[in-house]
């Protein structure tokens, strides 16, 4: 669709009808606004209008030192916002060539798993709300809050999680910290799989899911999805398996990958992903070493050499990454943010094209969208 | 455009500078180095390329470990879409598309980066084009579906056109929106306000205005 779909047109089809969903709608994760065309209730062509949040952060960033642009990283995907300052802190702390400590990198990997469980919990609750499951909605806040309790301790905040420092961690974990994780990654299995006897074999949520959105692992890489969406189509590609960072090569842990590509297998590849996600909590909080959080050798006012750097990590969204051009300033010349949420909705038309109305909620719900990302 | 009172919102050090004047590129006190970079011309891939393309491969080098290619900007789509098709290994997939701009370097001061990958060979891959102000280039659509979106917001943000690009409008600002804002020139505080108050119906206030009592 060419352009911003006018109701008065006269070319459309006396048998087809626009329908406007958003920007206010409870099941677009946001401001998102998607004009259907709609053949009876057959999905002919859909157009996403975004950038109702866009308030500029790529523009900010540009005036902004090094230290300070941080925390804009943890308010563009509001509810994963460690896995962004990771994102932010790693690049410049590449295009630095600093060490971290190995305390603060474990660290770093608990918080950014943890991240990751609370971002696909509360993908989870909102999905299965779509869908009509209101049962797992309650239930997945439930565990969600226990771990925004944990972050409420350690960050002080608890959405927008701030701790990391380029160069490593602004402080160490609080006493009972490790206790705290512990009792959660001990009693979280049995919520995981109380989660998955409502929904498994659920009867409705099957013939909701099932063959829904189909995307082959092929459109699935041309259209540029990445994390579950892609992995659910058959691709085992995962950043943390194939360009590690941090310590992960150091962790055990496998990539669920799905078959057929549709919403049901997003779905049971981010069900696993949380699973994996566990073992590797409870793996770096054997491993932690202790010792300092900070690398030494880190200036006061921090410059990036002249140059240019991409570094990316496995958001729970998919592959975020970051892309810095250096003049050897105190602030960068241009910071690119990559969403990941950006490219998987950009699938949503092929995805939803020959569907029920009603599927491109479920659609939208399996890709994870975060519209604080899209737009920056 | 810009006028003065948007200007004077202008949070940051270079609040003086009028919109016109090339803006604030604030230079280090004392140079800070560049980053390591290495000729990359014995790479596989690279010598393949120059095999192909010859001169239009304008340089090829490892900045901090990563592979960049800068290119000429005629043969750009004709080596995008080898790499994309034909070469080994086969760049199936476009992380990113974004641009640059460096008003300093006058006489092609945009530049557009792809970040491309090969995802069976974990193979990560920058290439790199200037353009001239004004100056377009062909859309990449044709060789990922991911470029549509992408290059959508470098004209929505940059200004710099796609030849035969099946979409070319805005996408993150309104339709109607003056300036493009990722440009060095555009300060950082503004808004279209002739935009919004025929959008919004919300009028500009006077920077200096009364905000105590009522006005109309």
């Amino acid at each position: 669709m060419s352009e911003t779909i006018d109701i008065t047109r006269p070319e459309i089809d006396a048998n087809e009808m626009i329908l406007n969903m958003g920007p206010q709608h409870p099941a677009t994760h946001g401001v998102l606004r998607v004009v259907l065309k709609l053949d009876g209730e057959i999905v002919t062509d859909l157009d996403c209008d975004i950038g109702y949040l866009h308030r500029g952060v790529e523009k900010i960033c540009e005036h902004r030192t090094y230290p300070m642009i941080a925390p804009y990283f943890d308010r563009t995907d509001y509810i994963a916002a460690a896995s962004n300052g990771l994102c932010y802190v790693e690049t410049i702390e590449k295009a630095l060539g600093l060490e971290i400590p190995l305390q603060a990198q474990y660290l770093r990997v608990i918080l950014v798993e943890l991240t990751r469980l609370s971002s696909h919990l509360l993908w989870l609750a909102t999905h299965a709300l779509d869908i009509g499951a209101v049962t797992v909605f309650l239930w997945a806040f439930k565990e969600r809050e226990e771990i925004l309790k944990i972050f409420e301790n350690f960050f002080g905040a608890r959405l927008t999680c701030h701790a990391f420092r380029i160069g490593g961690m602004s402080y160490d974990a609080y006493d009972g910290f490790e206790a705290e994780v512990k009792t959660f990654a001990k009693r979280f299995p049995s919520s995981l799989a109380e989660y998955e006897t409502m929904l498994n074999s659920n009867r409705i949520w099957l013939s909701r899911t099932v063959g829904v959105g189909i995307i082959s692992g092929e459109a699935a890489i041309d259209i540029g999805l990445t994390g579950p969406a892609l992995r659910a189509s058959g691709i085992e590609w995962d950043i943390r398996k194939a360009h590690p960072y941090e310590c992960y090569s150091e962790l055990d842990f496998d990539i669920p990958v799905g078959e057929n590509g549709d919403t049901y297998d997003r779905y049971l590849v981010r069900m696993e992903e949380m699973r994996q996600a566990l073992r590797i909590i409870v793996q770096a909080l054997d491993k932690l070493p202790g010792g300092p959080v900070m690398a030494a050798k880190v200036s006061k006012v921090i410059k990036v050499p002249v140059g240019e750097y991409y570094h990316s990590v496995e958001a729970p969204k998919g592959e975020l990454g970051v892309y810095l051009a250096s003049d050897g300033g105190t602030q960068p010349a241009r910071l690119r943010i990559r969403p990941p949420s950006l490219l998987n909705l950009q699938a949503l038309r092929q995805m939803s094209i020959g569907h029920l109305y009603a599927d491109v909620v479920a659609i939208i719900g399996s890709l994870d969208i975060v519209l604080g990302e899209i737009d920056r | 455009m810009p006028t003065e009172d948007n200007k004077a919102e202008d949070l940051t050090t270079n609040t003086s500078k009028s919109p016109s004047e090339t803006p604030a590129k604030k230079l280090p006190r004392r140079p800070v180095g560049s980053m390591s970079i290495v000729e990359i011309t014995s790479e596989p891939l690279v010598k393949s390329l120059q095999e192909k393309f010859g001169t239009a491969i304008l340089e090829a080098n490892e900045i901090n470990s990563q592979k960049v290619l800068t290119v000429e900007k005629n043969k750009l789509y004709e080596i995008l879409s080898y790499l994309r098709n034909e070469a080994n290994p086969n760049f199936n997939m476009l992380t990113d598309l974004t641009a640059v701009h460096w008003p300093e370097r006058t006489d092609k001061p945009f530049e557009i980066v792809y970040q491309i990958y090969a995802l069976n060979e974990k193979y990560r891959l920058r290439i790199k084009v200037n353009l001239a102000e004004e100056e377009t280039v062909k859309t990449v659509t044709g060789l990922w579906g991911a470029a549509n979106w992408l290059e959508r917001e470098v004209y929505d943000l940059f200004g710099v056109r796609f030849d035969e690009h099946p979409d070319l409008r805005r996408i993150l600002l309104p339709n109607g929106w003056s300036g493009h804002p990722l440009r060095k020139e555009y300060p950082l505080v503004y808004k279209d306000n002739e935009w919004v108050e025929q959008n919004l119906q919300i009028r500009q206030l006077p920077l200096d205005g009364d905000f105590t009592g009522k006005f109309e």
